[in-house]
């Protein structure tokens, strides 16, 4: 899955007019998603092989949600999401890439999106307790907190990207989550918000991670939801977009961030779901498919998937149902989880 | 990362795309020997100089960072390679030098990308190396002078979260044990204070220096041993700054979420791990009344400024919550919240919120539909209703009072309508639920709301309701019942238990009748908009028998199930 961005443009057709009734281009979308890996020929392809696993999970979880899951094939994903891995368990992003936490976290969940986690064990280059054990092992037993590979990169990023991950593959149990908790708990900052690290100021991404983290481990009562809600609904700019700090400038990604953590914590109505809707479709390319960051930029496989992932979580009409806590089809982790975990 | 404000480009010609294609062989083979001389552990000056090379192409290659830390790790551990001239032995002017050069090198890198987190992360791995490697002093200087440089970029670019998230990074070392000479420790906080107060004073709109200094304060009175007054005074200089600031820029958010900050100060849920700890409920009282009277005071030429409005609410309320009577009977929290949803629609449905229990179903707007077929009387039990009625003279929110055992509800009028229309012909009405009321306090004025109720619409509270799907859910409440889209997340019905997670949508049918003998029939009509706080509604729910019933959108078909 290419990272190249457009080759449209958010936007492009409207010519400066934007009619009343927008529509979600489905068939375009998809189309550009299909697109994306048969673009060698640009230098931007080769520039963003560090993404690609990443791009893959971007891609086929937005097919998913439009209603189109097998609009990539299914074994050539599975191969390719093999060829990442390392012997330690862990995954790269491309063959090659060093294992890093982002990257084996976005394998567990296109494994198990495509229904393929049982592969791991039958011929990855690690089974399935190695790929736990990775991400287990790259837990700080002093703060709870965890690192993103071997070189000690520490981040809320990747504490939530475990409990992800492990609870995907009902592998919990080998890590201290109440210490994890305890260290979101550390992130926490006035505002009700939440940052990279203690101290660290509060960012709708990072927000995004430490609430879904705290939904994973069952401690959404930690949340100090009023306050938060407040905080994050005022991410919503005029325009009806969302922006990550205050005063910063809006963004299709934020759309996911902002509403996943407002859904999360039951005020997702704190903000207005039709404008944001709306400034959404109006970040799309309705010629080429796929979704920019803002109207008018070049459109890319990361903002095509957070906002249709963020048109979902709204109930836009015509979408399969994302999951607030995993980014992914509420069947899929329904599926993965079972009963257990729900 | 992706493309983040990529404007659009020119279609390729021939020519780029031979330029293209000659990049791209120029670029995968530029990656190739890099890689080759990883894998033939080649952690050689010349390889060193490939990923050079490939870095300041691409820094965002995570890999070739990991690389380049290895074949410096190598050459710290084995200084006899052909890295460095050094001769034997760990060569503290050898890890200086490379050191150094290293931070050179990335000095134009971060100018160019100032928001990769690769180049960031490996800036401290190799500061932290200094600190392993080399002695106090020499590290010390290394972390000093990344003082002075992160001081730079946030000149440039002073809302530059790696920056600031690198600055604390950096504080935090030269504060740690393993920079400290000999016996002394240097806390940095009153520099640190200092120079939040350099940028805020710069640019008031810096909510990254404002979010510094709330973290900063409290260990600076820690460190100073502040004691009652001195906190005291420490607070009152802050109100002062931000109160300044807030007749500046009363429209910045940066500003009101700081007062939000130092108004925790009072709040009791805060205060334990405020500035001033320890102020009495009459300090804290005295001072919420002054915050009140200030805050009023903004109005004054920025009445359609709705942080003024919003904060006038957290703070009556939290003046209300301390045991006080309001300080003017004749403005209610309600006007505030009326005034609010007017001049922030965007945010109707929190506000909205704050107007009623939090542990009830909230309707947040409302379109006028009159419906025929409406029942003369409501049985209206245990709801919180906000109907809309034609104009009278009388803005009156009413409360409503129930006959449990009988049909005919009676309403008393309580409170002014905070939803009033400035304009319009018609205007809504909050109808609350007294639970305890038996309908003995009838106040027969209000018997005139009851003929207009040909346009009555419940677009209130449930109690009794259960979510069956996504798209489709139902809410059944003594003969009413309610076709919900949820937008939010929903139940899971399983395994036959109820979980409802609250969100948002909105009721496609609306009307009823037959609601004495038998299942309520649904009739359809146009679809309002609504949002819901099902917070503390879910442990009422367990326990609860709840009937099911399907309803085909269209039909007009009930179907009933156990």
């Amino acid at each position: 899955m290419s990272l190249v961005s457009g080759p449209g443009r958010g936007g492009a057709s409207a010519g400066g007019h934007v009619p009343d009734e927008l529509k979600l281009v489905v068939e375009k979308h998809v189309e550009y998603i299909q697109s994306l890996d048969t673009r060698q020929d640009e230098l931007e392809y080769w520039l963003t092989e560090h993404l690609r696993l990443n791009g893959v999970y971007w891609g086929l979880t937005a097919l998913h949600l439009l209603g189109h899951p097998d609009a990539l094939s299914r074994l050539a994903t599975i191969d390719f999401i093999l060829s990442c891995q390392h012997e330690n368990g862990g995954f790269g992003a491309a063959p090659g890439h060093d294992a890093h936490m982002l990257y084996t976290v976005s394998a567990v969940q296109i494994l198990g999106t495509v229904d393929a986690l049982e592969e791991l064990d039958r011929r990855g280059k690690a089974g399935t307790e190695k790929v736990g054990k990775y991400i287990a092992d790259l837990q700080n037993q002093e703060t709870g907190s965890f690192a993103g590979d071997q070189w000690g990169e520490t981040d809320t990023r990747f504490l939530y990207g475990a409990l992800n991950a492990l609870s995907l593959l009902h592998m919990l149990r080998l890590v201290n989550v109440s210490k994890a908790v305890t260290h979101i708990q550390a992130c926490a900052n006035f505002d009700g918000g939440y940052g990279v690290s203690p101290g660290a100021e509060s960012h709708a991404g990072q927000i995004f991670t430490c609430v879904a983290a705290l939904a994973i481990a069952g401690r959404l009562d930690l949340v100090d939801k009023d306050r938060l809600g407040g905080w994050l609904s005022e991410r919503q700019v005029p325009n009806g977009g969302l922006n990550g700090r205050p005063e910063k400038v809006e963004d299709v990604c934020y759309s996911w961030w902002v509403g996943s953590s407002l859904a999360m914590i039951d005020r997702l109505h704190w903000i207005n779901g039709d404008k944001l809707a709306q400034f959404i479709l109006r970040c799309q390319d309705p010629d080429k498919g796929g979704i920019a960051d803002r109207p008018g930029d070049m459109v890319d496989v990361f903002h095509t998937h957070f906002g249709i992932a963020g048109l979902s979580l709204i109930g836009f009409p015509g979408l399969i149902a994302v999951d607030p806590i995993y980014c992914m089809p509420r069947e899929v982790t329904k599926r993965l989880l079972g009963k257990l975990n729900t | 990362m992706a493309s983040h404000g990529v404007p659009r480009v020119q279609p390729a010609t021939d020519r780029d795309q031979k330029k293209e294609q000659q990049k791209i062989k120029d670029y995968k083979g530029l990656v190739d020997s890099v890689n080759d001389g990883i894998r033939g552990c080649q952690c050689t000056t010349k390889t060193l100089e490939l990923t050079s090379k490939l870095l300041k192409w691409n820094p965002e290659y995570y890999t070739i960072w990991n690389h380049r830390r290895l074949i410096l790790k190598h050459q710290f551990e084995h200084p006899d390679s052909q890295v460095t001239n050094a001769v034997a032995g760990p060569d503290h002017e050898t890890v200086m030098n490379t050191i150094s050069d290293e931070l050179a090198f990335l000095i134009p890198l971060l100018r160019k990308f100032p928001k990769c987190y690769w180049i960031w992360n490996y800036r401290l791995w190799l500061l932290k190396d200094s600190t392993r490697l080399l002695s106090v002093l020499e590290a010390r200087k290394f972390w000093q002078q990344e003082l002075a440089l992160v001081g730079k970029m946030l000149s440039l670019d002073s809302r530059n979260f790696h920056g600031w998230g690198y600055r604390r990074t950096v504080v935090s070392a030269l504060e740690g044990i393993a920079l400290q000479a000999e016996g002394s420790v240097t806390s940095m906080t009153e520099i640190e204070f200092e120079y939040t107060t350099k940028m805020i004073n710069l640019n008031l709109s810096n909510f990254s220096a404002w979010h510094n200094r709330s973290k900063l304060i409290p260990i600076l009175l820690d460190e100073r041993g502040a004691d009652h007054l001195a906190r005291r005074n420490f607070l009152d200089e802050e109100l002062e700054l931000i109160e300044r600031a807030l007749w500046a820029g009363s429209e910045d958010q940066s500003l009101w979420f700081y007062h939000q900050y130092l108004m925790c100060t009072f709040d009791p849920k805060y205060a334990a791990e405020s500035m001033a700890p320890d102020l009495t409920t009459t300090e804290r009282s005295t001072y919420v009344r002054e915050q009140i009277l200030k805050v009023r005071d903004m109005l004054d030429g920025a009445e359609d400024c709705k942080w003024i409005y919003q904060s006038l609410i957290s703070l009556s309320i939290l003046y209300r919550d301390l045991g006080n009577e309001s300080i003017e009977k004749e403005v209610a929290i309600e006007d505030h919240i009326a005034e609010l949803i007017n001049l922030d629609p965007l945010r109707a449905g929190r506000s909205s919120n704050l107007l009623l229990d939090p542990s009830l179903l909230i309707m947040t707007t409302c379109k006028s539909v009159a419906v025929a077929g409406m029942p003369t009387y409501l049985p209206i039990r245990n709801f919180l209703l906000q109907i809309p009625l034609l104009k009278t003279s009388s803005p009156i929110l009413t409360r409503l009072l129930i006959d449990k055992s009988g049909l005919f509800p009676t309403f008393i009028v309580v409170k002014r309508n905070p939803f009033e229309a400035k304009e319009a012909a018609r205007m809504e009405f909050l109808l609350e639920l007294q639970p305890d009321g038996d309908g003995a306090d009838v106040n027969t004025e209000d018997i005139d709301y009851f003929s207009t109720q040909a346009l009555v619409e419940v677009r209130g509270v449930f109690r009794n309701f259960r979510f069956c799907d996504r798209f489709i859910n139902y809410v059944y409440d003594d003969g009413f019942i309610h076709v919900i889209q949820m937008l939010g997340r929903y139940t899971d019905l399983t395994d036959g238990s109820i979980e409802i997670l609250g969100g948002q949508g909105h009721t496609t049918q609306k009307a009823w009748g037959q609601w004495r003998t038998g299942p309520p029939m649904i009739s359809l009509s146009s679809p309002s908009t609504w949002a819901l706080d099902l917070d503390g509604v879910q442990p009422r729910l367990h326990g609860v028998e709840f009937q099911r019933m399907k309803i085909e959108l269209g039909s007009r078909e009930i179907e009933q199930e156990r």
